[in-house]
């Protein structure tokens, strides 16, 4: 599976972050990737779509560092990489304030720096009365709050997001959508996994649509026509409703 | 009904059937020892009026001290290795493989081979307890530690790969408190173990402590110094778990409250 490089001549002008090069990854001898090769550059926001087991999560865990691949090259210059799981994963031991400055303290920022940043993190995610409370004190989007804290909190050069809303309510869903646009800058890269559509499109500017047997389709979400014809590929049904008077 | 009430009431529920339990035995012991001779068992009035004296005699003191220090050490080092194995070998499935053979060794000998061993190589005193202690203890640290270790949740492990924790955090914040109920589970079951394992190689090879005090109050036929000194082995188990593993268990576990 191989990517064809679309977006080169916009991509050339900034630096390559991560660099995927003919990556094949087997899992019980069942192909999940064969010769993949994709690029992400720094600043890029790209959305990860595809049905599900076609490997996204795998993706993102070649991408962290969790997985190795079978063969193939990764190459990762990003130095820092926040990571929000569809479920919070917080250490159930550790309070909301050890779950974040743990993190912290294992990327050497050290601790006088840690501490004022702790407070303007959780007063950012609106939990600043919670410091001190455990995981299970918490409800799932609070819990998800955190977690997003902790990701930002190491200033991530590479933020990974696997559906990382999917378990929330819809109030919940908005509410973290508004506070991942309100963190996102221009610096940080990101790679977005989610089946809802419009969310991922108000905060990604690239998708990269992953197929079973055919090459991963990427596109530009800015251009209308190209928006058209990869949503098609996704939800060919939904097409005229969504197009284009919701985008 | 407010929830410090309910805990309060809890809390009186729980002592009140201690006690009642610990008054039963009592009881039943007081009725064996009147249907035996004193020779055999000695009433429990006889065992704690001789008790109280024993706390008055500086021998008592030295003779705890004696015993408590190869307790410690013992305890100390069976715990170090066994923990540090488990952890290793609870991630690396080599380790494990190549320490199965000694473990199913350890595990599998019976103790008396192990004291008649230690006593050959040692000779009498506390070398020999101390060794008869630490091979009997190791493997059940080691395989509780290793069989908790391989199964902690592999999510977590991800993250601490995710966000690049260094081996102290993984232990500290992962490893110890993913593994801590059956940790303390087994911190309990070691140092109940300890205590019998130190009378034991005490009562069999040593010149003092608190076997060697059981050795001599038997062959002298005193019977009630006999069974002060069961009852003060006794109470060590009980200050050990007391002192020593409830706060280590509240540190572990205070976060989960008053499940915990």
């Amino acid at each position: 599976m191989s990517m064809p490089d679309e977006n080169a001549n916009e991509c050339t002008l900034s630096a390559v972050l991560v660099s995927m090069k003919n990556i094949s990854l087997y899992f019980n001898q069942q192909v999940v990737f064969d010769d993949f090769c994709f690029d992400i550059y720094a600043g890029d926001k790209i959305a990860l779509l595809g049905k599900s087991g076609i490997g996204k999560s795998s993706l993102m865990k070649l991408i962290s560092g969790i997985e190795r691949q079978s063969s193939g090259l990764i190459e990762n210059r990003a130095l820092r990489i926040g990571y929000v799981f569809q479920e919070p994963r917080l250490l159930p031991w550790l309070d909301v304030a050890q779950n974040i400055t743990e993190v912290m303290k294992a990327q050497g920022i050290p601790n006088h720096q840690r501490e004022s940043q702790l407070d303007e993190l959780l007063n950012k995610v609106g939990l600043t009365g919670y410091k001190h409370y455990f995981p299970h004190q918490l409800s799932g989007g609070m819990a998800q709050r955190v977690s997003l804290a902790r990701a930002f909190s190491i200033r991530p050069d590479l933020l990974l997001l696997d559906e990382p809303f999917s378990a929330l309510d819809k109030h919940s869903t908005d509410e973290l959508s508004q506070l991942l646009q309100q963190f996102l800058t221009e610096k940080i890269s990101m790679i977005y996994i989610s089946h809802d559509i419009e969310q991922v499109i108000k905060v990604t500017s690239k998708c990269l649509l992953l197929r079973p047997s055919a090459p991963p389709l990427s596109c530009n979400t800015s251009t209308l026509q190209e928006r058209e014809l990869f949503i098609n590929h996704i939800y060919p049904s939904k097409v005229n409703s969504l197009c284009p008077t919701q985008f | 009904m407010s929830s410090y009430k309910v805990k309060k009431q809890r809390v009186i529920k729980k002592l009140f059937a201690q006690l009642a339990g610990g008054l039963a035995l009592i009881a039943f012991w007081q009725y064996l020892a009147d249907q035996l001779s004193h020779m055999i068992l000695a009433s429990p009035s006889q065992t704690i009026s001789y008790m109280v004296e024993l706390f008055l005699d500086a021998e008592f003191w030295q003779t705890m001290l004696v015993s408590l220090t190869r307790l410690t050490i013992a305890l100390s080092v069976a715990c170090f290795i066994g923990f540090s194995l488990g952890v290793m070998a609870g991630r690396k499935s080599w380790l494990r493989d190549f320490l199965a053979p000694t473990r199913w060794l350890l595990m599998s000998v019976p103790p008396v081979i192990v004291v008649l061993l230690a006593m050959l190589w040692f000779g009498m005193g506390s070398s020999m307890v101390i060794f008869i202690t630490v091979i009997l203890l190791t493997p059940t640290v080691y395989l509780n530690t290793q069989k908790n270790i391989a199964q902690i949740n592999s999510q977590w492990l991800e993250l601490a790969t995710i966000y690049q924790f260094s081996h102290y955090q993984c232990l500290r914040n992962i490893y110890i408190p993913a593994i801590a109920p059956a940790l303390c589970a087994t911190l309990v079951m070691v140092c109940c173990n300890g205590v019998r394992i130190v009378v034991l190689a005490e009562v069999l090879g040593s010149h003092e402590g608190i076997g060697y005090q059981l050795t001599s109050a038997s062959s002298n036929f005193e019977t009630a110094e006999l069974y002060a000194w069961v009852l003060v082995s006794l109470l060590l188990v009980a200050f050990l778990e007391l002192l020593l593993l409830k706060p280590i268990q509240h540190k572990l576990l205070h976060w989960q409250g008053e499940n915990a």
